[in-house]
């Protein structure tokens, strides 16, 4: 509870500013952009966008958090790919962007999800989902997803304090050189069991509430503010402008 | 309303019967007191009762649970849950909306209940449950009995016919507990059944008319709340004691020193407190606090130069009311937070981690290697198996009824076998301060007494115990002093013992 406290605390000044519509517009512009854009440099543009949005809406400290995560993630399967190449050199990346790319959409889609993760009530986000018509197979997959978020970020933040408790000053820096298998042991597997668990318990809880795909959650229609406009005028250039990149470099490249 | 036929279970790919032949009924307005040691079958009978089989328990069922005439595991959990409601152990497992109203308003929503209805029905629950100024609060930041009554309102929003409480006086505190209690008797006055699984059985007496002890997964005993005032009954199925545990006795020691500030609440009997021998200056202090002021990150006070000691050898109980900052407090003696200002020594030295020890209270994330018995080798520090470390690790989990587990992954331990396991690691290292974080929430009479003879074990060996608990059992049996934190500012010794 006190780690999922301090996420609260966490959370962006943005709370009630934007509408839930707006931040699921930008996430859904976030996705389908990183989807069809290629080039590292017209993610680049995307992801400078994505990333003033998410500095707008989040903490700094959650942000740099998950930053950090996503960090570790693209670490394992960068090593991972460089393994496989060194074994199978065919499956070599032949570029820059078959390497760089998929991290990339990775981190825009993350600055377009925290803040909706973080900053949206859930009856308000299932208000919005159903005034956008979108079909119940997507809506609850969806919310619970969001609402897993704030919980995979309180696991992490309990999972750390734990392992500072018991292993702080007890184990040097070449422990851990020596027996890198007990990085694995100590932070990664209690927390697959964690989250294991925790989606397990979410989707009874959501049974138990009954929450279903076709469940009506009321709610009027709700106008968009000038803050609301602004976030979807800069989605638009920022798609516009990464559009352009993209099909600059790309022409570039072939010509 | 209730009628359970011969029913068992069996958990899929397990070899024994969690259930066996579970026949009882109940009527509207009844209510049933579940108890028996850790792992009988309570929890997994209140979740087939919630109607969580065959969607969540996937095992095999035989004979019957009727609500109404409707099985259980015939239809979808939502059409059987709108007659029989679960409330789970873990409560914050249970939220799934933001805001304490959001949750009730969330729960009539998924019904079909919406608009002035719904804002009228989460209005008078909110009401009944005392949680009108906590509306508009995050559910994660409620204390643990706050968050028990809002996921109680969303519960009974839709009158259900059947209330099932899995352990809910875990990590709730006394004054809670009695508070629970009206908000419960009020329940039943409206009609609805109660079925009440848990190991502390003094708050329930005059709740619970009739009782049921499972032992492994059949009724060993049934009958009324009044047979658990037999202490051979209690022994013999492992129970703890029905009778509400007698308060510490006298207030003493003078090495707490508090600020005068007008907040500060009277502390009983004053006289006693000032001519009551001052034992603790006798002893070696093994941890001092002086002035120690600390505030969350969001400005609210929580300690405004609190002074302490802690003696080498004692164990110190520190109760109160839930979320006075009893968790920080020990926190903050284990060097786990940052004082604003003041001081926090071990016998003269700057309070640490390697010094001090903290046993946490969830033990999912403080659980890492493949065996039980590697998890002990581990806290004893090496990092590999040596027969001198074997033999300690095998000693502690002896004592603590672990051995016969010692293969077993961690993770796939009960929660009580985790807690266990949790306290028997921070004890395997040798501190200056050993807190334990509600070290017996969720333990049964057996148990309850085994923790409670390895924690005063563990003082004798030279450290400050100090033991943030609401369990005033495990009070008694172990503590030779109780600090009751009750306010900002407000801190009241007794000696236990």
């Amino acid at each position: 509870m006190r780690a999922l406290s301090r996420i609260e605390r966490h959370r962006g000044p943005g709370r009630s500013a934007l509408k839930s519509e707006t931040r699921l517009l930008m996430m859904v512009v976030a996705s389908i952009s990183s989807l069809v854009l290629s080039e590292p440099q017209a993610l680049a543009v995307l992801l400078s966008f994505s990333a003033l949005y998410a500095v707008a809406e989040t903490k700094p400290k959650t942000l740099l958090l998950a930053y950090l995560i996503m960090a570790i993630m693209c670490s394992i399967a960068l090593f991972f790919v460089w393994l496989l190449g060194f074994i199978f050199p065919l499956m070599r990346s032949s570029s820059l962007s078959m390497a760089i790319s998929p991290f990339l959409r990775l981190a825009v889609t993350m600055n377009a999800i925290l803040p909706l993760a973080l900053n949206s009530r859930l009856t308000d986000l299932a208000m919005a989902l159903g005034r956008l018509r979108l079909p119940g197979l997507i809506r609850l997959p969806l919310m619970v997803t969001i609402r897993f978020i704030p919980t995979i970020l309180n696991d992490l933040l309990q999972l750390r304090e734990a392992v500072g408790i018991r292993f702080r000053g007890r184990k040097g820096f070449v422990f851990w050189l020596r027996h890198p298998l007990m990085w694995w042991r100590i932070f990664f597997q209690p927390l697959i069991v964690r989250l294991i668990r925790s989606a397990d318990e979410l989707a009874m809880a959501a049974e138990l509430k009954g929450l279903e795909p076709n469940t009506d959650f009321g709610g009027k229609a709700q106008h968009f503010s000038g803050y609301d406009r602004l976030t979807m005028s800069l989605s638009a250039l920022a798609m516009v402008l990464s559009g352009l990149v993209q099909i600059v470099v790309g022409s570039h490249l072939y010509a | 309303m209730l009628s359970v036929k011969a029913l068992s279970y069996r958990h899929a790919h397990a070899e024994g019967q969690a259930l066996k032949n579970l026949t009882f009924t109940l009527e509207p307005g009844q209510s049933l007191l579940l108890t028996g040691r850790s792992g009988s079958g309570k929890s997994t009978l209140l979740s087939i009762l919630a109607g969580l089989y065959p969607h969540f328990l996937k095992g095999s069922l035989e004979g019957q649970a009727l609500l109404d005439g409707q099985e259980a595991g015939q239809g979808r959990v939502t059409e059987w849950g709108q007659g029989a409601r679960l409330m789970l152990q873990n409560s914050e497992a249970q939220f799934f909306a933001g805001t304490v109203e959001e949750e009730v308003l969330l729960t009539l929503r998924c019904r079909g209940v919406t608009g002035a209805q719904a804002d009228q029905i989460t209005k008078e629950r909110l009401g009944v449950m005392g949680l009108l100024n906590l509306r508009e609060h995050s559910v994660f930041k409620l204390s643990e009995g706050q968050k028990q009554k809002a996921v109680l309102a969303a519960l009974t929003a839709l009158r259900p016919k059947l209330l099932l409480l899995d352990e809910p006086s875990a990590n709730l505190d006394p004054l809670f507990l009695a508070d629970l209690k009206s908000v419960l008797k009020s329940l039943r006055k409206e009609g609805l059944a109660l079925i009440v699984a848990d190991h502390r059985l003094y708050w329930l007496q005059d709740l619970c008319e009739k009782l049921i002890v499972l032992d492994q997964g059949q009724i060993a005993f049934e009958g009324s709340f009044d047979h658990l005032n037999s202490s051979h009954l209690r022994q013999k199925l492992g129970l703890r004691s029905a009778q509400i545990p007698k308060a510490p006795k006298l207030p003493s020691p003078r090495d707490l020193k508090l600020p005068a500030l007008p907040k500060v609440e009277p502390v009983s009997q004053p006289d006693s407190l000032s001519s009551a021998p001052d034992h603790q200056a006798k002893k070696e202090m093994a941890v001092t606090v002086k002035n120690l002021f600390f505030a969350y990150p969001d400005g609210q006070e929580l300690f405004g130069g609190l002074s302490l000691s802690l003696a080498a050898g004692e164990v110190t109980a520190l109760t109160g009311p839930s979320g006075r900052g009893k968790t920080t407090l020990a926190r903050l003696l284990c060097g786990l937070e940052k004082p604003l200002q003041g001081t926090v020594t071990y016998d003269g030295q700057k309070a640490d981690l390697k010094l001090g020890q903290v046993v946490l209270q969830n033990a999912d994330h403080q659980l890492y290697m493949p065996t039980v018995l590697s998890e002990m080798v581990l806290a004893f520090g090496q990092g590999r198996l040596g027969p001198d470390i074997k033999a300690q690790a095998m000693e502690l989990l002896e004592a603590f009824n672990l051995a016969p587990l010692a293969d077993r992954h961690p993770q796939s331990l009960s929660g009580g076998e985790k807690q266990r396991l949790v306290v028997a690691v921070g004890l395997a290292r040798p501190t200056k301060l050993l807190a334990l974080d509600e070290p017996t929430s969720g333990l049964d009479g057996h148990n309850l007494s085994l923790m409670a003879k390895e924690i005063r074990k563990a003082a004798q060996a030279g450290p400050a115990v100090l033991v943030v608990t609401h369990d005033l059992e495990l009070v008694n049996l172990c503590a030779d002093r109780q600090l009751e934190l009750f306010g900002p500012q407000a801190l009241k010794a007794q000696t236990a013992r």
